[in-house]
């Protein structure tokens, strides 16, 4: 049977700003209506975080199908399970725990590993591959970086796609992808970390050849 | 190379790489730092909007979703307790009519109930809050918001 997802609870901030204050009181209220039944307020929580859930189970699962039915499938969940959420952290926070729980859960049973295994000797090719002082934005056109980069960021093992976006693209703090995710702050500074230098590795590599 | 923990001496490298996502969400075309410069490319593609999306009326379809399985689940819990209470009434009725006779004379005569006047009040009661039972369910069949 299945016992839903296993929400741990995620930790709250120490030094609540403000408008994390407000912030958290709108969560709040949100979630108060939602289970109140009250009309259109879980369409409204759905619209509100439709793009962080879709931007989490897209860049784990890519399977543009999967995906839907995953957000679809996520935000059910939270609906089920909208009880637990106790209004200490953000919903936010709360509801990407969610939709990271369904993508794994969903790639562990196609067998997909999440992460990359050390691979050392690609990442000694792209080194070789990268000339001294190459000077990117000047010698490649910015759209074939690009188109570049797309493809490069395709080849990242699920984790790594994930970290990257909700950092560049939600710009969700480290420590709220660390409650997200479960991984330690700096496991997930690390492979940030790593995945750029191998993004900007593998254009320069690319680049280089091409000049 | 250990993903698992982030090596101080890569801390220089870091803050190039943070230079330019700052670079590329404040739109700065350079930062001045030719580490971050060749960062900063990859920071403006992180930050671009991802390939396909939801259907636009996906916030619907999931609310109407929700509330449909919301009512499911509430008439399979009402079903399922109401199997339940049905089974255990129809057990303790065969029970009763099993071994009922053995218990009935030795209860009423430990609560002093076999005269003819105690059953006749125990049969009132009964009947009391058998009544108050049966308004109370015709007064939530026609008014069931108001029930809970």
């Amino acid at each position: 049977m299945d016992g839903g997802p296993r929400l741990e609870p995620v930790a709250p901030v120490p030094d609540a700003a403000p408008d994390r204050l407000v912030s958290l009181a709108a969560d709040r209220a949100l979630v108060a209506a939602v289970m109140a039944n009250e009309r259109g307020a879980f369409e409204r929580l759905v619209k509100q975080y439709q793009g962080l859930c879709f931007h989490i189970i897209q860049r784990m699962v890519r399977q543009p199908d999967d995906t839907r039915e995953l957000c679809q499938d996520a935000f059910l969940r939270v609906h089920k399970y909208l009880h637990q959420y106790r209004g200490e952290s953000s919903l936010q926070g709360w509801i990407g725990q969610v939709a990271y729980s369904v993508a794994k859960r969903h790639l562990e049973r196609k067998r997909i590993p999440l992460q990359d295994a050390a691979d050392p000797e690609t990442h000694q090719a792209l080194l070789e591959n990268v000339g001294d002082g190459f000077d990117l934005e000047g010698a490649t056109a910015d759209e074939e970086s690009a188109r570049c980069l797309h493809a490069e960021i395709e080849k990242l093992p699920p984790m790594q796609r994930t970290l990257l976006t909700l950092y560049h693209l939600d710009e969700i703090p480290i420590a709220e992808i660390a409650a997200m995710t479960g991984l330690a702050e700096g496991t997930i500074k690390s492979h940030l970390f790593r995945s750029r230098q191998r993004l900007r590795q593998a254009l320069e590599a690319r680049m280089g050849a091409t000049a | 190379m250990n993903h698992d923990s982030f090596d101080f001496r890569d801390e220089p490298e870091w803050q190039a790489q943070e230079r330019a996502r700052l670079a590329a969400r404040a739109g700065v075309p350079a930062t001045g730092d030719p580490l971050a410069d060749q960062y900063r490319v990859m920071a403006q593609v992180l930050r671009g909007p991802l390939p396909d999306a939801l259907p636009f009326d996906f916030a619907a379809q999931v609310a109407r979703q929700a509330a449909m399985g919301a009512q499911a689940d509430a008439r399979f819990e009402r079903t399922l307790m109401q199997a339940i209470l049905a089974v255990f009434g129809l057990s303790a009725a065969v029970v009763v009519a099993m071994y009922g006779q053995a218990w009935v004379a030795p209860i009423l005569s430990a609560l002093k109930l076999d005269s003819a006047v105690a059953v006749n009040w125990a049969l009132a009661l009964g009947a009391c809050v058998g009544a108050s039972w049966l308004t109370d369910q015709v007064r939530k069949h026609w008014h069931p918001h108001h029930a809970a």
